[in-house]
């Protein structure tokens, strides 16, 4: 059998970023620019490069500069830093072109707050190198970009009968697409997608690549009555053998230990039969599992492609030299 | 979580009620027909087909229990249709109709548990995308000649008043002007709530208080002017668009509706409120089915607080029948 061969750790950050824990569709962060302003395509591919850009620029300074430093600081650096970026965009668009910047209205400075850049500078980049920062930052913005792309596409297209400056569409087909609600379905919709996309597509290749192993249903619990039924009969070798040895179960307590309480007496418990109810919701559970492809997978399959790749990635991290402790000791020693 | 035996009995009043609604939505059905010939009738059985379709690939897709013998898709597709003009375009009821099941309906827990009424979310969908295409009636009688006649909704929006001289009132009861084709008839609404009222008496607490609420609002804050304008206002806007529809199949949804007849009272007087609200404010013409989903979405919140309120209404009342009968044994 041939041997699997290993992912790399830049495939894993980027699964990880674009699929697994798409920033905007499965972690549900940075919902306002996709959901108000990625109504048309060029407003989209803007606000993309805003936050891609971004991103990598505040998590390379907060993995190159900011780990010493505690996090009610680091927090309103993150901000600065956003600020500083929009601004400038903001600036430069107003010169080069105002209409794009009229577009993008107010979303294009709420960027500067954005909740990705801080979560991700928080979770990755003040805990790791460099290099993992700055592929952090790429993957998520390429995540949250393709969503923005897709949605400003496809809500152009029919919201408003655009792709950019091209008319498709005279009278748009579905013009509440370009409203608010159609951003909201829209990324439903692409949830589902991605979700659906996620658990039959990629299903084999994701299983392989993080090690999900097939995850059993807990079996039924064990039918126990509590009645005074009559406790079915040993063998007979069985009970001889027992008669046979009971020094062994005799042996005397170490002298410096109390004696333990004695156990009240319960009433006798009695198993059904294996072949009645547990046996029988065993078999119809692992029966179904079989039968249906869908069930190999655990049910919440987010949680647990989160949880794997989460173990996996601090496991490598963790060889590759972990600095987080010493960032924060120097957190500590600053806050003294 | 409700137990089985609970669920059973929420399955089974969800599937008669709509089964009861269909019967109810007939007669409407039938002057649809009579007022605007075969073109409503293929609508409406477009519409039909369109909800069982979907109902059956959204359920396969999402892999949820189908169940059409509960008739709730055949019904969001019948008042999909009479909610719309005669003449609409085909692709506008059916997105429609696919959109309040297989958006709605399916994904927020099926017949039973969803928390809107998926026929007014379905309505707002095709509100949003084509307004122009939702409030354009046709009039009535010109035959195949499109001429587009002014409804009474949309003359409240703009502020005109009718004149009793020049509109039969009658016309207006008997549906004979422009509106949606099937929720313009009122006598034929009214002997709906009629049979309402007999097969489900709680029920018609919650329509009874959502129509009085909205008389109440119409006579105190007329929209139009002109004659005697209350009881002009009052007509107008009980007549006028979807309110008495909503009242009869939309407040009385199973699935939202509250169990105790105080709180059913409440919350179709609560609805009422709102509807009215966005019929004075709101930028269309008809805005009954967003009222019905804010209120929707906001009553739940507003029953926990009367439960909790009840509740404690409840221990006060025991503390002081313990109090009581301590200072007699005393």
């Amino acid at each position: 059998m041939r041997k699997k061969k290993p992912i790399s750790l830049t495939s894993r950050i980027f699964m990880h970023g674009v699929l697994l824990q798409n920033p905007v569709l499965v972690q549900v962060i940075g919902l306002c620019p996709a959901v108000a302003a990625a109504a048309d395509l060029y407003v989209s591919a803007l606000l993309s490069a805003l936050v891609t850009g971004l991103l990598i620029v505040s998590e390379c300074v907060a993995s190159l500069l900011l780990k010493r430093i505690p996090r009610r600081i680091r927090v309103a650096v993150y901000f600065i830093i956003g600020l500083l970026v929009c601004a400038e965009t903001a600036f430069f668009l107003e010169q080069n072109a105002p209409e794009l910047r009229e577009q993008a209205g107010v979303y294009l400075p709420l960027m500067a707050a954005s909740s990705l850049v801080a979560l991700r500078c928080e979770k990755i980049a003040v805990k790791q190198k460099l290099r993992v920062s700055f592929l952090d930052a790429l993957a998520n913005g390429l995540g949250a970009s393709l969503v923005l792309l897709v949605s400003g596409f496809l809500r152009g297209l029919l919201g408003s009968g655009t792709v950019g400056d091209l008319v498709v569409f005279r009278n748009p087909p579905l013009r509440g697409l370009a409203m608010p609600f159609g951003g909201f379905l829209m990324l439903g919709f692409m949830a589902a997608f991605l979700k659906w996309f996620i658990s039959v597509s990629l299903r084999q290749n994701v299983q392989m690549a993080f090690g999900i192993r097939r995850q059993k249903r807990k079996s039924a619990p064990v039918v126990q009555v509590q009645t005074a039924v009559p406790q079915p009969q040993p063998p007979a070798d069985e009970a001889d053998a027992a008669e046979e040895t009971p020094e062994t179960n005799d042996e005397p307590l170490p002298q410096d230990e109390p004696e333990p309480a004695p156990q009240p007496e319960l009433p006798p418990r009695q198993t059904l039969p294996e072949d009645t109810a547990q046996s029988a919701a065993e078999a119809f559970y692992e029966q179904e599992a079989d039968d249906d492809p869908q069930q190999e997978l655990p049910d919440d399959l987010f949680a647990a492609l989160d949880f794997s790749v989460q173990a996996e990635l601090d496991a490598i991290l963790a060889d590759l030299g972990d600095p987080d402790d010493a960032a924060d000791e120097g957190g500590a020693q600053y806050d003294a | 979580m409700p137990s089985k035996k609970k669920q059973r009995i929420r399955r089974g009043a969800g599937g008669v009620f709509h089964f009861d609604a269909l019967l109810m939505l007939l007669p409407l059905g039938v002057m649809a027909v009579y007022y605007h010939g075969v073109g409503a009738l293929m609508r409406i059985l477009a519409c039909m087909a369109a909800g069982v379709l979907a109902e059956a690939v959204g359920a396969r897709l999402m892999r949820c229990p189908r169940d059409i013998s509960d008739c709730s898709a055949l019904f969001i597709g019948a008042a999909t249709a009479l909610m719309l003009p005669a003449d609409i375009p085909y692709y506008v009821p059916l997105c429609g109709v696919a959109f309040a099941i297989a958006v709605v309906k399916l994904p927020l827990g099926g017949t039973d548990s969803v928390p809107f009424v998926p026929t007014a979310a379905g309505f707002a969908f095709m509100t949003l995308c084509w307004p122009d295409l939702v409030f354009r009636y046709p009039a009535i009688g010109t035959g195949s000649e499109y001429v587009q006649g002014a409804s009474l909704a949309g003359m409240l929006h703009r502020g005109i008043s009718i004149r009793p001289n020049t509109v039969n009132i009658f016309d207006i009861l008997i549906g004979n002007f422009p509106g949606p084709m099937g929720a313009s008839c009122v006598l034929v609404l009214a002997a709906g709530m009629i049979y309402l009222a007999v097969r489900y008496r709680r029920a018609i607490v919650n329509t009874l208080a959502f129509l009085l609420a909205a008389s109440i609002m119409a006579l105190a804050f007329p929209r139009v002017h002109a004659g005697n304008a209350q009881l002009t206002s009052l007509l107008m806007e009980l007549c006028s668009g979807l309110l008495i529809f909503a009242a009869v199949f939309f407040v009385t949804d199973p699935a939202i509706s509250p169990q105790k007849v105080g709180h059913r009272f409440l919350y179709g007087f609560f609805s009422g409120v709102v509807c009215m609200l966005l019929r004075y404010f709101s930028h269309f013409e008809d805005s009954v089915c967003f009222g019905i989903l804010i209120a929707d979405a906001v009553w739940p919140a507003v029953e926990v607080r009367l439960k909790r309120a009840e509740k404690k209404r409840k221990k006060a009342r025991k503390a002081k029948a313990l109090a009581k009968e301590g200072a007699s044994d005393a």
